[in-house]
């Protein structure tokens, strides 16, 4: 009976449970862990730590015990339906090894994640302008305002099939609708931020006569960071959506496309593995822009 | 309108105590029927104000009597709807170099470490580096900041950031200081100690400064003159010299002459609140 949990030491579980838990998914999922019990005081604790850590195991491990449970509770479902239309967990993890070793699941992959990277980049730089100046000008934020929450609302899949006429089954299709569903998010959220900035600020600025664009890329922008990060994680889970729903509608080739292929032709632990990684590059995403957000804002809370 | 309490501060108050430091006559910032009015609502009228150089004057008044809207007219951030306001005999248009203010919730930029809150007003002056680096560090030492260069606001106390911002009002070297109740978010000790290092400050280099507050107390301690604000549209109702000398101290709170202006100024006001009451009972 310890204070701390412990982790039963499998394959790979090197970490201390005391360690912050700053990593997202370094949990080995090999390794069993065994929640610790609470009990009386006496064991040395490490300084920092916090009492209410003391008492139950670390967040990371309890999600990590979830995520285990659903995956076990899919791969007993599967196993008992005796189903064989249904992946399962075990079968999809010793698929990786073999998909992993092909060349074209990289090419693809990459082709997509490429995609949606300069798409959000082309996205997030146009849609930080716009949103600036809707924020600061009153005329244009009258002007764009209900157009763009229009677009907003509307599914980009609805408009996919239009822009495969304009521009062709092309990547070049794949990226504009890509960079088109980032930049609707950046828009609306930057123009809040923008928009949103303490009267003190602008009153301290003024009184020591900042110009317009004192005001703007010092003041206004600086404000809607935090906006804007909202708006980029938003904007990366939209583009990715839209870089596969592309692929699917147009045959442009990448992850998504192959996915679908390979669902076709009843390859489904082998699609599966595309999506996984597409849900790792979103929750990887994610986790980078938290982490930037609290290195480079620590006043904005948590 | 105006009382004389006592001696005149012009006159032989004793301010010869710091040498130099007697009020010369020039008239830094003078409002001349002063009128702002939101519609149809009239914050006030009839404002005739002159702060000379090296002179202290408070503002005071009920909550509502437009004594921070005066102060941002004088700041160029708000408008006159009538009236003038010149600033060293040069009417203003906006807000003026050598005017600087402290406000109320400090406005310093969250994203900037004390260093650069302190240093935005030089910077925006576009200030030649060497000055920036040689003038931003006296002032944080001045405030009693230093160590805390490169802190953040959110690291820092109330009393603390207040101290940045009066850095970063300093800063810029100015003529004219106007303090928008800049103590009144502080808790009241360091409320106490911060008047008392405002005073030293001035002392030091004493310049034209406009202080509102809603604090009789600190008006009275502040001030060479204190101005009341009264009524509906509210006018200047009295200007009453205070009429002690600098260096202010801890001791000056219990002199006989802080004790009557003080009872002076809270009669005034005090007058102001029961007819209210009267009115909406």
């Amino acid at each position: 009976m310890t204070e701390q949990p412990q982790i039963h030491a499998g394959a790979g579980a090197g970490r201390p449970v005391s360690a912050p838990s700053a990593g997202l998914g370094s949990a080995a999922t090999e390794a069993v862990p065994l929640p610790g019990e609470p009990s009386g005081p006496g064991q040395a604790v490490p300084p920092g730590e916090r009492r209410r850590e003391r008492r139950r195991p670390p967040d990371w491990l309890l999600r990590t015990l979830a995520g285990v449970a659903l995956l076990a509770l899919w791969e007993l479902a599967a196993r008992a339906l005796g189903s064989d239309f249904v992946a399962r967990p075990t079968a999809v993890a010793q698929a990786v090894p073999e998909v992993f070793a092909t060349e074209k699941f990289w090419q693809d992959a990459w082709a997509t994640i490429w995609s949606v990277i300069e798409g959000v980049v082309i996205g997030a730089v146009a849609g930080t302008l716009l949103g600036l100046a809707m924020g600061r000008i009153r005329l244009v934020r009258w002007f764009f305002t209900s157009y763009v929450s229009a677009l907003y609302t509307l599914p980009m899949v609805a408009v996919v099939p239009l822009m495969t006429i304009w521009l062709g089954y092309t990547s070049e299709t794949r990226l504009v609708a890509v960079a088109l569903s980032a930049f609707l998010p950046i828009v609306v959220t930057t123009a809040d931020g923008s928009r949103s900035i303490p009267k003190e600020y602008l009153d301290v600025a003024r009184t020591f006569r900042a110009k317009v664009h004192n005001i703007w890329f010092g003041i206004a922008l600086r404000n809607a960071i935090p906006y804007l990060i909202a708006g980029l994680q938003l904007a990366i889970a939209r583009a990715l959506v839209t870089a596969v729903a592309v692929e699917f509608l147009a045959g442009v080739p990448g992850l998504g496309y192959s996915i679908l292929m390979q669902t076709r032709s009843f390859q489904q632990n082998e699609a599966f593995v595309g999506v996984v990684l597409l849900t790792v590059f979103v929750v990887g995403t994610r986790a980078l822009l938290t982490l930037a957000r609290r290195r480079f804002l620590p006043w904005y809370g948590r | 309108m105006t009382r004389s309490a006592g001696r005149t501060p012009t006159a032989s108050t004793g301010r010869g105590a710091s040498p130099g430091a007697a009020p010369s006559d020039a008239a830094r910032v003078v409002v001349s029927q002063g009128r702002v009015n939101y519609g149809d609502l009239t914050v006030f009228e009839g404002i005739d104000l002159t702060v000379k150089d090296r002179e202290i004057v408070s503002i005071v008044g009920p909550s509502g009597c437009g004594k921070t809207t005066l102060l941002r007219c004088i700041d160029g951030l708000t408008r006159l709807n009538s009236g003038t306001v010149t600033v060293d005999g040069k009417p203003l248009n906006g807000p003026m170099p050598g005017v600087s203010m402290v406000f109320q919730h400090f406005g310093l930029f969250p994203w900037k470490s004390v260093y650069n809150n302190v240093a935005y007003g030089l910077k925006l002056q576009g200030a030649p580096k060497e000055q920036i680096e040689e003038t931003v560090p006296k002032y944080i030492k001045m405030v009693g900041l230093a160590g805390f260069e490169k802190s953040y606001p959110h690291q820092l106390s109330g009393g603390m950031q207040q101290r940045a911002g009066l850095a970063r009002a300093l800063a810029v070297e100015p003529q004219v200081l106007l303090m928008d109740e800049p103590f009144s978010a502080i808790d009241a000790q360091t409320r106490e100690i911060l008047q008392f290092e405002l005073l030293r400050i001035w002392e030091q280099r004493p310049i034209a400064m406009l202080f509102v507050t809603h604090s009789i107390d600190e008006a009275v301690l502040m001030g060479d003159r204190v101005v009341v604000l009264k009524g509906r549209p509210s006018r200047i109702h009295e200007v009453i010299d205070v009429g002690i000398p600098h260096p202010r101290t801890r001791d000056t709170l219990s002199t006989p002459r802080f004790h009557d202006v003080k009872g002076h100024v809270w009669d005034l006001l005090m007058q102001e609140v029961i007819a209210a009451e009267r009115q909406v009972g």
